[in-house]
């Protein structure tokens, strides 16, 4: 226990453990976290195993990681402990255990021999004498800064509890919703034991892929499933739900009137409790909102089109529909809703919209959309007939790119793009955090700590009056004693009031 | 004239600054370094001047992008070397202040001078405490690691006659792969961005200015200064001891540039970007790398006040802390914007 303590308590260990949590948070930036298990090992063929089996693929969670935090704190309070005794004499009794040797040994000193003004004893508001009628003075000034080391241990220490409270209590997640939608919110113990289902969850699938086998693997999937239904019971009976009542975007615009990126994403939403429902609130990026236990933050945008409008004319030529004659006249106009099947009237056939890429490329021989903004729209067609077979694929672009789809169409159609509607997700970051208040305050300290030991000069003048006349001035303090020498002089001559003896034979 | 032409009009001062210092020291001349002090202060007005132009213009702080925040730290970085000299006056700490402005500058002149609305996250009065009190903190840094340089170079060169008085032959390694491995890695870290650079379509009108304003003239100036040392050899150790101050000195100032940026990092750096955080995300750490590097400087320098206030170290090994903890300093600034993706990745841009 003494050799634990003693571990503990040594700077060499609290440097070690600094110096190792440096080099795995490092290390933990330039693993990839949170992937699953498979991508490691296909990655990272040599070191994958290692890699997984540390825990390093989730560092900041890792035993290793969570073991060298918890050392920290142990070490911080057993030094706060340790400290407060020292902090304290030198706070309340530095007269009295201080020793004229340490006086003497300050590099900021000096001594002299001659009389003393009558009232020196006045300038310091301490004085001892020592066993030898040695008297010794003493005259402070700054101690606060004495107690900032403490501050700034306490201070990180608070912020170590406060995030482990998170880690325990806290909840964070996100929800989407769309215009006109109301998302369910289950109760705070519902949403715990749906994140910790997840969790388990990716621990089982990385044991799974070392060890299909495992007997802890059946252990986990009963939890999982006991914390699904939980979570299911907290969706069947939320503590509120939000409703989304407006979403929309502000945009900055030049002085020609042109849109120049996003100003704002907004979310006005309303809280529905079972008998109650709160006002609207805007909720936008760094303008959260709280309600109940919760707060609400703007986290994320998506803009998509589920309806879009096409014109479309007869493409005459196209292989296997060479015979087909259309019944109408062309162009005719479709307005198609993304996975909802139509049949106009002009056709034989059911058209549904399978996709839509509002700013689609080619990459890799696949298309894909780089933007959600109307740049290079494309939508990919598939044409039904009445058994609800697949009888051709077509893609519709802007009248500019319009002849590229003959290209990579299989009906007798040429679908060109007119227009389409965007519609906004809002996603919203939902955070229950009992924790912060915790942080926050150690944070607090932890500034006043730094406050008090780095910008506020503590400062110790001593006089030490020998039985022999002999006189030893000294200053110490939380400066460099090459800063401190040059006030030898002016306490010198306050002591034997030099000055004003001088300015009097002036 | 726009702010850009001002800026270089700055860079042109900080460079004149340069030329004039070290030709105070090797004249020992008073009056060039009087000149020379001048000329930065001139450099800093001009720069500030042109911050806030485009502060003016832009309707946000000059931190919202990659080179917005390189400009502002060096000006910093001037600034406080100014401030750190005023009543000890240290020409060789004003000079290799107005070198790593001159040499962020060329960085900043790769990247995007347009002024672009500020995009949503950023809107906020956050961005002007977090960024602007954690780049003071990074300008002291800056200074403690130009002296820690300094400190090395200073073990390295010796005595008036030329002796040093290494402990061991650790020591001697650590020092020399602070003065000669350092520029080595800068220049080789810069050819890296180059190259990284170029195959970027953002860069790609640009990436070559790192190499004309930055590659090229360290080259040509680590050539020069190993040339000039090698001619004058013999008289190294007693112009050492002119230049620099003793190395005391130079511990007890690293220290003093450490103490006074250490708060305001942690302040600026780290809790202000906390608080932030908290506000715009939802959560105050989420081990983001940009989150998780900034913590990483804090430990670094963490460990130096450690070793340096607890046990007493001081010295060689102290420096070469402070030169780990600018490197590291450094990385949070591109490092993360350009080799790791983050939230915070509106930053490299």
């Amino acid at each position: 226990m003494r050799t634990i303590l003693k571990l503990l308590v040594s700077l060499k260990s609290a440097v070690a453990l600094i110096t190792f949590l440096t080099l795995l948070s490092m290390l933990g930036t330039f693993v990839p976290q949170n992937l699953e298990a498979a991508v490691y090992l296909q990655r990272y063929p040599t070191v994958g195993h290692w890699i997984l089996a540390l825990g390093f693929d989730d560092m900041f969670r890792s035993i290793i990681y969570q073991a060298c935090l918890w050392l920290l704190s142990l070490s911080t309070l057993v030094c706060i402990l340790t400290r407060w005794k020292s902090t304290s004499k030198r706070l309340f009794k530095r007269l009295e255990n201080v020793e004229k040797a340490e006086i003497m040994a300050f590099a900021a000193g000096r001594s002299f021999s001659g009389d003393l003004a009558a009232d020196w004893q006045n300038q310091y508001p301490g004085f001892k004498t020592d066993d030898d009628g040695v008297l010794i003075g003493l005259r402070a000034s700054g101690r606060m800064s004495l107690l900032g080391g403490m501050f700034i241990h306490i201070g990180l220490l608070a912020v170590l509890a406060g995030g482990l409270i998170g880690v325990f209590l806290g909840v964070e997640t996100s929800l989407h919703g769309r215009k006109g939608e109301n998302v369910v919110i289950p109760p705070l113990e519902a949403l715990r034991a749906g994140r910790n289902a997840d969790r388990i969850s990716r621990v089982a699938r990385n044991i799974r892929t070392f060890s299909p086998n495992d007997p802890r693997l059946e252990q986990m999937r009963q939890q999982v499933e006991a914390l699904h239904k939980k979570y299911a019971e907290g969706m069947a009976s939320p503590a509120f739900s939000i409703a989304f009542d407006e979403l929309w975007v502000e945009h900055y615009e030049n002085d020609a009137g042109h849109q120049q990126g996003v100003r704002s994403w907004n979310s006005r939403v309303r809280f529905i409790d079972s008998e109650s429902q709160s006002d609207a609130m805007v909720i936008r990026v760094n303008q959260p909102v709280s309600h109940n236990e919760f707060t609400f933050y703007q986290a994320s945008w998506n803009k998509y089109y589920s309806k879009v409008r096409l014109s479309v004319t007869h493409l005459p030529g196209i292989s296997g529909w060479l015979d087909y004659q259309p019944t109408a006249s062309f162009p005719q106009t479709l307005e198609l809703t993304l996975n909802q099947p139509v049949k106009p009237a002009w056709a034989s056939f059911t058209f549904v919209m399978q996709d839509f890429m509002p700013d689609f490329r080619v990459m890799d021989g696949r298309f894909v959309s780089v933007s959600s903004e109307l740049n290079n729209p494309a939508a990919m067609i598939v044409a039904f007939d009445e058994s609800e077979k697949v009888v051709g694929r077509a893609w519709a672009f802007p009248e500019d790119r319009a002849m590229l789809a003959s290209h990579v169409s299989s009906l007798p159609f040429l679908f060109t793009f007119n227009s389409a509607e965007a519609e906004f997700e809002s996603t919203l970051q939902m955070a229950h955090d009992p924790g912060k208040p915790v942080v926050w305050l150690g944070c607090l300290l932890f500034t006043l700590g730094m406050i008090m030991s780095f910008y506020v000069a503590y400062r110790e003048d001593w006089v030490v009056v020998f039985p022999d006349g002999t006189v030893r001035i000294a200053i110490a303090g939380n400066r460099p004693a090459h800063m401190l020498v040059g006030d030898l002089d002016r306490i010198q001559n306050q002591l034997t009031h030099k000055q004003q003896e001088t300015a009097t034979n002036e | 004239m726009n702010e850009t032409s001002i800026f270089t009009l700055s860079m042109f001062c900080y460079l004149a600054a340069f030329a004039l210092n070290s030709a105070s020291l090797s004249l020992e001349r008073q009056k060039l370094h009087t000149y020379g002090r001048a000329f930065n202060w001139l450099g800093i007005t001009a720069a500030v001047i042109a911050l806030g132009m485009r502060w003016h213009s832009a309707g946000h702080p000059p931190l919202s992008n990659m080179y917005e925040s390189l400009v502002t730290l060096s000006t910093l970085i001037v600034l406080v070397g100014q401030i750190f000299t005023a009543s000890q006056p240290l020409p060789v700490l004003e000079a290799g202040a107005s070198v790593g402005a001159v040499l962020m500058i060329g960085v900043a002149s790769v990247f995007s001078s347009d002024i672009r609305p500020l995009i949503p996250a950023l809107q906020s009065y956050w961005l002007h405490l977090h960024v602007s009190l954690a780049f003071v903190g990074e300008a002291c840094f800056a200074v403690a690691f130009i002296l820690s340089y300094l400190f090395c170079l200073r073990r390295i060169l010796g005595d008036a006659s030329g002796r040093t008085d290494f402990s061991d032959s650790r020591e001697k390694l650590a020092c020399y792969s602070v003065v000669v491995g350092l520029p080595v890695v800068f220049i080789g870290g810069m050819a890296l961005l180059a190259r990284h650079l170029s195959s970027h379509p953002m860069y790609v009108d640009r990436w070559h200015n790192i190499v004309f304003w930055v590659i090229i003239p360290s080259i040509l100036a680590v050539i020069a200064v190993a040339v000039m040392a090698w001619l004058f050899r013999g008289a190294l150790g007693r112009g050492a001891e002119r230049w620099l101050p003793d190395n005391i000195i130079l511990d007890n100032l690293i220290y003093r540039a450490i103490a006074l940026g250490y708060p305001l990092f942690t302040v600026g750096g780290l809790i202000f970007g906390m608080v932030w955080a908290n506000k715009a995300w939802g959560r105050y750490w989420g081990w983001d790398p940009k989150e998780t590097w900034a913590l990483i400087t804090f430990l670094v320098y963490s460990i130096y006040l450690h070793v340096r206030l607890a046990r007493g170290w001081s010295g060689t090994w102290t420096a070469c802390l402070s030169v780990a903890g600018f490197i590291v300093t450094m990385f949070t600034l591109f490092g993360v914007n350009f080799l790791i993706s983050s939230l915070h990745s509106y930053a490299g841009s």
